[in-house]
């Protein structure tokens, strides 16, 4: 189970840092 | 009650300035717009999916696992569920905060990789006292990555489809991640629990 969920978490931050903020993106600008 | 809150909304509370302003008029537009953030559509689902899996990983067979391997009874398990809840919400609260103050995804990241951190006292405490700030610690991270996603996914999600983007790509994460109730007891069964 840890090395499974070692495993897990690892990729979900690598998920989780792949994405972007954006940036300039408001809500409301109309983007 | 219920009837007087849905009329209460009805006459009194006002759609958003955002909606009123990127509102789609037709089913047509709407898929347009969605197909053309198809890109994001499909992170959000992988992100979803993955997030699924860290959360569903750390709670569905944590009960078996204290009944099987430390023989905990009923009231036990249920308190030790309980511990490790309030971990979910402390977590919640100082991770949220972390991402307001440095980000979403700093703040997902080291949640993240703080979970890998506490895996082992999760899974391998040597003691009572040890096997309960596990739960908590866990938990604590785990739920403090999930507390930001709300407010991450609408915030990754244009305007125009902010309404429909986020819950949909929510779900088909969490279809794809309902595979996680065959994949636990199998490796149970063939590693452990532990």
């Amino acid at each position: 189970m840890s090395i499974t969920a070692v495993t897990v978490f690892a990729l979900a931050a690598i998920v989780a840092g792949a994405g972007k903020e954006r940036k300039g993106h408001v809500f409301g600008a109309g983007a | 009650m219920p009837a007087l809150l849905a009329l209460f909304v009805r006459y009194r509370v006002k759609e958003s300035e955002v909606w009123q302003k990127s509102r789609e008029e037709s089913w047509s537009g709407l898929g347009r717009a969605i197909v053309s953030h198809w890109k994001l559509f499909l992170y959000l689902t992988l992100l979803m999916t993955t997030m699924n899996f860290v959360s569903h990983g750390t709670q569905d067979m944590y009960p078996t696992f204290l009944e099987r391997q430390w023989h905990f009874g009923p009231s036990q398990r249920s308190l030790m569920t309980g511990v490790s809840m309030v971990g979910a919400i402390v977590g919640s609260l100082v991770i949220g905060l972390f991402s307001d103050r440095y980000g979403r995804r700093r703040a997902m990241i080291v949640a993240l990789l703080g979970g890998i951190a506490m895996a082992p006292l999760w899974a391998y405490a040597p003691s009572t006292a040890l096997l309960v700030m596990g739960a908590f610690l866990i938990q604590f991270m785990v739920q403090g990555a999930w507390g930001i996603i709300p407010a991450h996914l609408s915030e990754l999600s244009p305007d125009s489809v902010r309404g429909f983007m986020p819950g949909f790509a929510y779900q088909c994460g969490v279809l794809v991640a309902s595979t996680v109730v065959y994949i636990e007891p199998v490796l149970a069964k063939t590693m452990g629990y532990a």
